[in-house]
């Protein structure tokens, strides 16, 4: 018998709703057909009072809670997840946990980056120094990095534990590079100062396995 | 097994529009009244019923169709029609029950498969050369095509923002069956890797049995009447040779000068090389030497040897020498006048000194020239032998002789010719020479051709091969 979600009902015929579907922000009801859009409501670590954000059905191999192995040795637990969109797409990073350190795997039209997050030590370089073909030598003492995209995102929803509450809905500037056989992303808030930077190495489909019962397939 | 489809509202009629990659999908296209919706709006409007005809696929891959690649089953969910100034092609849009997305390319090249990834070495495609080297997978890749693309038509659903009439650039590069794709605009570069795939292999894939229709050519010229199908051709008529166009206007005046350069190259050499112009000829009778045994001398008036100032030239020197030794006939033997030329150059206080010229090895013809030798002087014998063998009577005679030689330094030269019998002139072998003259004639700016020639062809059949590799596609079947 499925679990349901408590509250969740179609809001044409009342049905209960799957509570596996929880996460559907599209959620076709098997009993009248109806098509509906559905907010959720997810807890944030730190975050007393729950907000709300719309959940998108992610269509991914990962899902909270899951387990796994990268390269078939470093086992990991996935805590939660954020969706972002951006101009082209969506794309999703997952929280890992592994061991006692925390990474970030993201999942954008086929590509994995697992990210480390590192300290900002330098001041800011000005965002019209970003541009998609330009790139950024001997900042912050990273190698020099060649940048691939610059553009406007906004976090539309997210799952499970997180280090901290997003915030939905309002737009930040990132900037993606490739240096030193490395991914670079760096997230710039709306003011222009604050930042969050982050070094990852590519992975193939192939490097990550899912060892959890609920692992997709391809 | 095909992806579970949902169903969303068209933004524009209110249709139950299907969608199979959940709210990742950014673009659907609604097919019942052509609204191109992203999120809750109509971005675009297209003509369906024209549209769907006109941009209808060229193979016979239709959208719901599901293949398994790389081990995991994948369904076609999207498609974009793109053009570019004559030519067109589809894009594919292939997903995963897992949202892993595959592009299948289908153009006149046949299907290429695509993936995004991240190049170990990128590159800035708004400059890139001719040749590139984005990974370690291989050697340097060739960048046979890039321009601005439009999208013309969409259908299905895509899982970016994409709109008819926008425009793309691109660069596609090729190492063997590996490809790269660079879609790139001011804010994003996208790197994809992919590969060209065999058309019956495709189509095998997708449980298609009909036959492979022949590769795209978007010529007029009916001749595809052995494919046996319902489906017309596309009706865009380009020519194959407009698609296939050189990499970029550097490209074409790279090879454009190239083969105008060899082409040149060959023909100035097979002009030049017959070419020189005669600077004077002098003639010179020699003397009978004051000493016994000294045979006949050539000097000037003065007894000393003769000295002759050679012009400036551009090219080489040629001299051509001419001797008419005459002397006393018999049943056996001959007679031997020997010459030498020798290379001088004038010294700042007017002394000549002898110097090293370089000789073109005789018996080499003239376009072999770059084979030469240091030299001081040349030596050469004027004469005549006979006698008879075995009852045969035999005769060998020399009177004309050619040079070419070259300088290094600037001049002036000279050169000083010395003439005498031969050495053993007295012995019963040979007869004396009674009398001799002998004739110089310089010409100058004959030109040194052969690395001309060798270069003009090299560089031209390298221009021609890579044109020929270039729109190979012409001279294939396939």
């Amino acid at each position: 018998m499925p679990t349901q979600q408590p509250n969740m009902a179609c809001p044409s015929c009342g049905a209960p709703i799957d509570a596996e579907r929880r996460f559907d922000e599209v959620y076709n009801c098997e009993y009248c057909g109806n098509t509906a859009f559905f907010t959720q409501q997810v807890a944030a670590e730190g975050d007393a009072a729950p907000q709300s954000a719309p959940i998108a059905n992610i269509f991914s191999r990962f899902k909270v809670g899951q387990h796994g192995k990268i390269r078939g040795r470093t086992e990991f637990n996935i805590l939660g997840m954020v969706q972002v969109e951006y101009p082209s797409g969506y794309w999703t990073e997952w929280r890992l946990r592994v061991g006692e350190n925390e990474y970030w795997l993201q999942e954008d039209e086929g590509i994995y980056v697992l990210f480390d997050k590192r300290a900002i030590e330098e001041p800011l370089p000005p965002l019209e120094t970003f541009q998609a073909g330009g790139s950024l030598d001997g900042w912050n003492r990273l190698p020099r990095w060649f940048i691939i995209e610059v553009a406007q995102a906004k976090v539309v929803g997210f799952d499970g534990q997180l280090p901290w509450p997003p915030n939905v809905g309002e737009q930040f500037t990132y900037v993606d590079g490739l240096g030193g056989g490395q991914v670079i992303s760096m997230e710039i808030e709306s003011d222009g100062e604050s930042a969050s930077l982050s070094v990852g190495d590519p992975l193939e489909y192939e490097d990550i396995e899912i060892t959890s019962e609920e692992a997709g397939g391809w | 097994m095909a992806i579970d489809a949902q169903q969303v509202d068209c933004r524009g009629c209110g249709a139950k529009v299907d969608i199979h990659a959940g709210l990742r999908t950014k673009t659907f296209v609604c097919e019942y009244c052509g609204s191109v919706c992203e999120g809750d709006k109509v971005v675009a409007v297209q003509d369906m019923q024209a549209k769907r005809e006109e941009f209808k696929p060229w193979s016979h891959l239709r959208l719901g169709m599901t293949a398994q690649f790389l081990g995991h089953e994948y369904q076609l969910i999207g498609r974009i029609r793109a053009r570019e100034e004559t030519w067109w092609w589809d894009e594919w849009f292939m997903y995963s029950k897992t949202g892993f997305p595959l592009w299948l390319q289908e153009g006149e090249g046949g299907f290429s498969i695509f993936r995004v990834f991240y190049p170990t070495y990128p590159i800035n495609p708004w400059n890139a050369g001719s040749f590139v080297k984005l990974d370690n997978t291989g050697g340097n890749a060739q960048v046979k095509e890039r321009g601005t693309g439009t999208i013309a038509f969409i259908e299905g659903e895509l899982t970016w923002s994409s709109v008819p009439g926008e425009t793309f650039n691109y660069l596609e590069c090729y190492r063997g069956p590996t490809r790269y794709s660079i879609e790139y605009s001011e804010s994003e570069i996208q790197y994809l890797r992919g590969e060209t795939r065999d058309s019956r292999q495709i189509y095998d894939k997708f449980g298609i049995s009909e036959q492979v229709p022949p590769p795209l050519r978007f010529d007029d010229d009916d001749d595809d009447d052995d494919w046996e199908d319902d489906q017309p051709y596309q009706p865009y008529q380009a020519t194959a040779e407009a698609r296939a166009k050189p990499a970029g206007t550097g490209g074409k005046i790279l090879v454009l000068g190239s083969l105008l350069l060899g082409i040149f190259l060959l023909i100035f050499s097979g002009i030049a090389t017959g070419f020189s112009k005669h600077v004077k000829s002098y003639t010179f009778n020699a003397k009978a030497a004051t000493g016994k045994g000294d045979g006949v001398l050539l000097t000037d008036d003065h007894g000393k040897p003769i000295t002759i100032k050679l012009p400036k030239s551009r090219g080489a020197y040629e001299l051509r020498l001419a001797a008419s030794p005459t002397g006393r006939s018999g049943w056996r033997g001959g007679y031997c006048w020997w010459t030498q030329v020798a290379f001088l150059k004038e010294r700042p206080k007017g002394q000549l000194k002898k110097i090293e010229a370089y000789l073109k090895k005789e018996g080499e013809k003239m376009d072999q020239w770059a084979r030469y030798e240091k030299v001081h002087e040349v030596n050469a014998w004027f004469g005549r032998y006979w006698g008879i063998d075995e009852g045969e009577r035999w005769n060998e005679n020399s009177f004309v002789k050619q040079h070419y030689f070259r300088t290094k330094d600037p001049g002036p030269y000279y050169i000083r010719v010395y003439a005498n019998n031969c050495r053993d002139y007295s012995s019963r072998k040979f007869n004396p020479v009674r009398q001799a003259s002998l004739t110089v004639a310089v010409y100058k700016d004959v030109w040194m051709t052969r690395w001309m020639f060798w270069g003009g062809l090299l560089l031209t059949v390298l221009v021609l091969l890579t044109v020929i590799w270039r729109y190979r596609s012409m001279f294939s079947d396939d």
